[in-house]
């Protein structure tokens, strides 16, 4: 927070005007280091294949090897 | 440039370098473009000719709405100036879920607000075992932000850029256990950066100890500032800090002299 505030008040004693920018879903942009598989959610099965595993691709919140 | 995990903050001088930063970025993750800071972490920012105005007008409302005290009446300070919170065994408990949830939204508040910041922290020291007093007190608390919801800090462009710190201390201001309460702020400038209340660890015997463990407190936050304002290209040689207590400062003046 005081990082924040000192950015502030440099950028109004040198007449900067600010931006601010956000990057959607920031978990998704992560790339996953590990293998993580996961059954098919209840009611979402395929049909086909019930048996099968899906493999996630990217990070998501909530994992075991989440922050 | 700072970044807040998924938010980011940036500014140049140069219109034509801000574009072309933003469009790498954007080619690089997916991001969008939120135009001119002005909320920020529950902060509000208002940016204009003569400065910077910082506060969370809306997240007092908020919290008046979500704790049903919007029709409250005004008090005109935190605390009342002789109020002594001590522990209770006889008073009624109250809820301390409750309790605990109002502290926890005030902490957040005192970002801005260091008007109310001795008097969270005090109440927040019996969070353990809040009882109806307790309460008592934090409501006050939240009727004095009723009447200055819109109350934050304003940044201006100053001429004098330099960092100074100010501290000062109670002297066994705690009527349970006798320690000392710290206080102490940082300018920059004329802008004020960050600010702290804070109980003191240690008993300590005398008004003079007491405020040498402020300053101590003090120096730290200022040696990050330095540390941080590297990084902007501002390098502060000596840095100034102010103490009011003669029996303090008196010793170094004698050094000083000799």
């Amino acid at each position: 927070m005081e990082a924040i505030k000192l950015l502030l008040s440099y950028a109004v004693n040198h007449g900067i005007i600010l931006y601010q920018m956000d990057v959607k879903s920031a978990f998704l942009n992560g790339v996953i280091e590990k293998e993580v598989f996961f059954k098919q959610s209840l009611g979402f099965e395929d049909l086909k294949h019930p048996d099968h595993v899906y493999k996630l691709k990217k990070s998501l919140y909530s994992l075991k090897q989440a922050p | 440039m700072q970044i807040y995990v998924d938010d980011i903050i940036f500014g140049f001088t140069n219109a034509s370098l801000c574009n072309e930063f933003f469009k790498l970025m954007r080619d690089e993750f997916e991001m969008s473009m939120m135009g001119e800071l002005k909320f920020f972490l529950g902060i509000q920012v208002n940016q204009c000719k003569d400065g910077l105005y910082v506060h969370q007008t809306k997240y007092t409302k908020e919290l008046l709405k979500k704790f049903k005290l919007e029709d409250c009446k005004v008090m005109n300070t935190p605390m009342h100036p002789t109020c002594t919170l001590s522990k209770e065994d006889t008073g009624t408990k109250v809820d301390q879920k409750l309790y605990r949830c109002m502290i926890g939204s005030l902490l957040y508040l005192t970002a801005s607000r260091l008007d109310i910041l001795f008097s969270v922290c005090l109440c927040a020291r019996f969070q353990s075992d809040p009882r109806e007093s307790h309460l008592t007190a934090v409501k006050r608390i939240f009727r004095y932000l009723k009447g200055t919801t819109n109350l934050g800090f304003l940044y201006r462009k100053s001429l004098d850029y330099q960092l100074v710190g100010f501290c000062d201390a109670d002297y066994a201001g705690d009527r349970i256990e006798r320690k000392s309460t710290s206080g102490n702020c940082q300018f920059l400038g004329e802008n004020l950066i960050s600010w702290d209340s804070k109980r003191q660890v240690t008993i300590v015997m005398s008004t003079a100890e007491a405020e040498y463990i402020s300053a101590a407190s003090c120096c730290t936050q200022l040696l990050w500032m330095k540390h941080q304002l590297e990084d902007y290209q501002i390098i502060a040689n000596s840095i100034p800090i102010y103490c009011d207590n003669t029996a303090a400062v008196t010793p170094y003046l004698f050094l000083y002299l000799l």
